[in-house]
């Protein structure tokens, strides 16, 4: 069911971002290769934004494993993520 | 220079047979998210060890490149409605929206377990149930902000 669910917002965040910048991932990455400036900071953002599901879902993963949290990892992780929102 | 578009005729049944292609070949599941994901997760690592999906991101932007060197040169000009409403030192606007719908994309694809080509494309050719509503659900909301962007600007 949560999976689910962030699915869904997932897939309405994703619609958001195609229609305002025009383009989904490959056409982006084709941009990138047509030498299309703009494009660059299309796929920062991209990049930026799939790193940071990458952790979120990593944090998520270390919390439903329990024992297995490493705080450390964890708060760096943690750290990391708002700096990558910040710069977005 | 404005670049022609392939025809839908063209295009399509082209995209597909890349998918089909690539599930007779390596059973795998052809998606854009996953190559760019192959990509963030090696280069950290500077092994260079990239499988199919990274290859395939790199494959994208060489084709880009080769389409812009055959169509005779880069084409710099303009970023849809972007590039068209800001100008000037409104450009600056144009970077942040972009870095912003950036993130989206990434974010929200990732989440979303594809983009246009991991749900769009494979996801649906395998009748996948998640698939289909995730693309439903991404193809609605960027056509109804297509056209919101459309009636404000």
């Amino acid at each position: 069911m949560r999976a689910r669910l962030a699915g869904g917002v997932g897939s309405l965040m994703f619609g958001v971002g195609w229609g305002v910048a025009d383009a989904c991932p490959g056409p982006i990455a084709t941009q990138v290769g047509q030498g299309v400036l703009w494009s660059l900071f299309t796929i920062t953002g991209v990049v930026g934004g799939i790193v940071l599901a990458q952790r979120v879902s990593a944090s998520a993963g270390e919390r439903a494993g329990g024992e297995h949290v490493d705080a450390l990892g964890s708060g760096r992780r943690g750290r990391d993520a708002a700096a990558g929102t910040q710069a977005a | 220079m404005l670049h022609q578009q392939l025809p839908w005729y063209v295009g399509g049944p082209v995209l597909g047979l890349c998918v089909i292609t690539l599930r007779l070949l390596l059973n795998g599941r052809l998606g854009v998210t996953g190559g760019y994901s192959d990509v963030i997760e090696n280069v950290p690592r500077r092994t260079g060890s990239f499988d199919w999906r990274g290859w395939f991101f790199f494959g994208l932007v060489v084709g880009g490149a080769a389409f812009a060197l055959i169509a005779g040169g880069p084409d710099f000009h303009g970023y849809g409605w972007l590039t068209d409403t800001f100008h000037g030192s409104g450009e600056i606007i144009i970077a942040v929206v972009l870095l912003v719908a950036g993130v989206l994309i990434g974010f929200g694809s990732k989440t979303a377990g594809g983009c246009t080509s991991g749900n769009g494309l494979s996801g649906t050719s395998m009748l996948s149930p998640a698939s289909l509503v995730a693309t439903a659900t991404f193809f609605a909301t960027a056509i109804a902000v297509s056209f919101a962007i459309e009636a404000v600007i």
